[in-house]
């Protein structure tokens, strides 16, 4: 299965990711951020240390609605050809 | 132009007579009941693993109370963006420049923590340092940060129009190489704080910072504690100037230290420490090469650039992305090519420093613009007018400019410096130099971003101002006071500046890029005519009158139409109060909700609102004989749109300038071959004083804002950002030698000098 992928940022540190392909049928958005984690050269962090939630400074859709609006969460499974966008959001102080 | 009873006017800054008085407490001023003194060991090496920390012998030490190092900590790092996290609160595993901090020690006084220092053993493994952008990219150069498996911390790759058209349409080509030295950010206090933790475990954080937000949001995702778990307030700050966003060593001991003893730590640094191991300025290495018409009208601009900026990113991927995306500004390019490396290295880590990298490309592109303008014999004054950005323009990356007084502000700045005249006749080694520059009030971050004052209304008719924006020694809190009183009809002396606290002020993004006047400027007007609206509520009925008829000058609150129907302020205000039960509060927020985020991949968007524009003329005397510059006058054409308290504008003006100059003329911090600070004392460090300062002189230009409050914009750093430029062309215009590689010693000038004369 083929993950579409958009970010603000470059995804592997230094270099784009247009889509991610899986071997296998069924893939959560907490396994591909997973995945992208073990790729990326800043040994980036999506998830926050129980796994359970993103981790702060992260924004995340899925085919255009935020996570927030998900309920599953980190744990909804993606299916083939979804589009996945990851922003980061520089916090601030606020 | 509106005629304003408070803004414009300059008014004693709320804080100046505790300042002046010494009466202010700082950070290093603040005691607590059974305080304990905290100091921080540190590292004498520039790179190296821990093998070892051993603090039995220290811990065993009487008086002393706890010692911490980097184990103590969760493990999580921490760093401005989330794909960059590359900081720990202290190191565990190596450490990375001279004088990190790897462990601290808090006693019952200050000796026996300094003595408990010294029997603490620490085994280092030593490693080869990289102390250059080019030992970092260097084949098979040691790697500086754990977290990072390369040398390259940040790099982007911008392209804006359409560049190889423009540099085809160019009748004249010039690429130059340009660098800059690291400096020191030079505030005058040192790192401080005082950190409490209460029964419940709630930290209370009071430490000198300029944006305590951010500190706060790094501490507690570092310490593994809910926000809701810390508390910041802050006192007094002297100066930040870029140099004091992050947490450091200093205050996550403080908290652990704490945590553990119970008690409350104080830890408070000395310059030497501050200078050795705290924030500076990267060092750069840039290309550029740009394209003009004979008329001198720019076609074209290719930039490289690497900085140099320590073992950690920290603000460095907004150094990077300010160089690039701000070459749009201030003059007009068609088409920009920009590629930023921002590279780790042994020495110490990199913050900002007033005007950000803004600074740095503006002396890259203000000397080239000279250098150019020499080639095809175009005047140094026009070929800056002729480029100089108009009112309403779009710049190649999408940055929108509203209201632009570029052009006044060159042709007054010549005008004063005394150009024309000048060029007939001017006495030996004198020069004068150009260069202009224009700095955003504030830029959008992702989160929350907006800027929210409250306005609490006494008893008494006074009305205390508080804002997540924090007074750092720049004047906002007398800004915001002036906005208020000018906004609610009432003298200046009725505003009273509360103070930055986390548990009654709302969260703020941050105190950099300008932002302040213009972002919690708007909030204070919006804030102050919440109040009163609510006032006009309780008033309106007794004066016959509708809520939206009233109006509040001079103290009264009136009936707009009659203005002798109306009330005493204080009357209205007791209204309030005992008739109604009503205390009142004002509350105001503004965001510019219109400007882009920030788009890191291609630096494009309309990025910020209310530019502020400066064109600096400065005028030198050099020295043929030792090669020493004299700053003699320096005039700044200054567009900050409506200036709200003038005299202290042109002390931002003037002090950005000064400032500057000394990393124009004779600041950086030197290292040896093995990442040791050679110059760590302000003994040492030459930073500028009174004594180096030329005659300042600030034109003001006033235009109005669309967005500004009162029509203002930012100000403070653009004069930091045109500074630089305008000495290296004034030193060339004096003796003919063109210094592109920063600080323009007088040994640099005085062998230009000899090679240009063949000796």
């Amino acid at each position: 299965m083929t993950i579409q992928l958009e970010s603000n940022f470059l995804l592997l540190g230094d270099s784009d990711l247009p889509s991610i392909d899986f071997d296998r049928p069924h893939v959560t958005l907490a396994e591909l951020l997973e995945e992208l984690s073990g790729r990326s050269l800043n040994a980036l962090q999506f998830l926050s240390r129980d796994k359970r939630t993103l981790d702060e400074g992260w924004v995340v859709e899925i085919n255009g609605c935020a996570l927030a609006d998900l309920p599953q969460g980190v744990e909804t499974p993606l299916k083939d050809g979804y589009r996945v966008a990851i922003k980061l959001w520089l916090l601030g102080g606020g | 132009m509106k005629d304003y009873k408070v803004v414009g006017k300059s008014v004693e800054r709320t804080d100046a007579r505790v300042k002046v008085t010494g009466s202010a407490r700082y950070a290093g001023d603040l005691v607590a009941p059974g305080m304990l003194h905290g100091k921080i060991l540190r590292s004498p090496v520039a790179h190296a693993h821990i093998l070892n920390i051993d603090t039995s012998k220290a811990c065993a030490l009487p008086g002393v109370m706890a010692v911490v190092t980097g184990k103590d900590f969760p493990g999580i790092p921490f760093g401005t963006r989330p794909d960059i996290r590359d900081q720990l609160p202290m190191p565990v595993t190596k450490v990375h420049h001279f004088g990190e901090g790897v462990a601290a020690v808090a006693a019952i006084d200050e000796d026996t923590a300094e003595a408990a220092l010294d029997l603490i053993r620490v085994d280092y493994e030593e490693l080869p340092v990289v102390l250059t952008a080019q030992d970092a990219l260097a084949p098979g150069a040691p790697l500086v940060n754990e977290f990072k498996k390369s040398n390259i911390a940040y790099f982007t790759d911008f392209v804006f129009g359409d560049v190889e058209k423009g540099f085809k349409e160019a009748d004249h080509i010039r690429e130059e190489t340009f660098n800059s030295q690291r400096v020191t950010v030079g505030f005058i206090e040192p790192h401080a704080c005082l950190a409490e933790v209460d029964a419940t475990g709630r930290v209370l954080l009071q430490g000198s910072k300029q944006s305590p937000y951010i500190t706060w949001r790094h501490m507690c995702r570092a310490m593994d504690i809910p926000l809701s778990k810390m508390r910041i307030v802050n006192p007094f700050v002297g100066g930040g100037f870029s140099g004091k966003h992050d947490p450091f060593d200093v205050d996550f001991a403080a908290v652990k230290l704490a945590q553990i003893t119970g008690k409350p730590v104080r830890i408070v640094l000395n310059n030497d420490e501050v200078l050795a191991a705290y924030r500076q300025r990267n060092a750069m290495d840039a290309t550029l090469k740009i394209g003009v018409k004979k008329n001198g009208a720019i076609t074209a601009l290719r930039a490289e650039n690497i900085l140099e900026g320590g073992p950690i990113s920290g603000i460095g991927p907004f150094n990077i992305y300010y160089f690039g995306a701000f070459l749009n500004l201030p003059y007009k390019i068609p088409a920009i090519e920009y590629h930023g490396k921002l590279v780790y290295s042994n020495r110490a880590p990199c913050g900002t420093v007033r005007g950000q990298e803004i600074v740095l490309a503006q002396f890259c592109i203000d000397s080239l613009l000279h250098m150019v303008g020499e080639d095809i014999g175009v005047d140094p004054v026009e070929m800056r007018a002729i480029n100089a950005i108009p009112h309403n323009w779009n710049c190649a990356n999408g940055i929108v400019v509203d209201v632009s007084g570029l052009s006044e502000c060159i042709e007054r700045s010549a005008q004063k410096i005394g150009w024309k005249e000048s060029r007939k006749a001017r006495p030996e080694g004198r020069g004068i130099g150009f260069s202009c520059a224009s700095h955003p009030s504030g830029p959008r971050l992702g989160g929350h971003f907006g800027s929210s004052v409250m306005l609490k209304l006494l008893e008494e008719g006074q009305v205390i101002v508080t804002q997540g924006a924090t007074e750092i020694g720049q004047g906002s809190n007398t800004v915001f006071c002036q906005m208020a009183a000018e906004e609610l009809g009432l003298p200046f002396e009725d505003i009273i500046q509360g103070v930055s606290d986390s548990d009654t002020t709302i969260f703020d993004s941050g105190m950099f890029g300008d932002r302040a006047t213009y972002w919690d400027g708007n909030a204070t007007i919006a804030a102050a005519r919440d109040l009163k609206k609510q006032l006009a509520d309780i008033v309106a009925p007794g004066l016959g009158a509708l809520p939206e008829e009233i109006e509040f000058a001079d103290k009264r609150v009136f009936v707009r139409a009659d203005p002798g129907r109306g009330i005493d302020w204080l009357l209205a205000v007791r209204k309030a109060y005992y008739e109604k039960g009503a205390p009142l509060y004002g509350r105001g927020t503004w965001a510019a909700l219109d400007i882009d985020i920030v788009d890191w991949k291609t630096g494009k968007g309309n990025l910020v609102h209310g530019l502020d524009f400066i064109a600096t003329a400065v005028e030198v005397a050099v020295d043929k004989e030792t090669g020493k510059v004299d700053l003699i006058r320096a005039v700044h054409g200054d567009d900050a749109g409506q200036p709200i308290n003038p005299a202290m504008l042109e002390g931002q003006v003037n002090g950005g300038s000064a400032h500057m100059s000394g990393h124009a003329l004779w600041e950086e911090s030197l290292y040896d071959e093995k990442g040791v600070p050679l110059n760590h004392t302000w003994r040492d460090y030459k930073q500028p004083t009174a004594m180096d300062a030329p005659e300042y002189h600030v034109e003001h230009i006033h235009t109005h804002d669309p967005y500004g409050p009162f029509g203002a914009k930012g100000a403070g750093e653009a004069s930091s950002c045109s500074t630089i430029a305008a000495i290296a062309n004034g030193i060339y215009d004096a003796v003919g030698v063109r210094i592109k590689d920063l600080p323009i010693t007088a040994e640099k000038i005085l062998a230009a000098l000899k090679a240009k004369e063949g000796k």
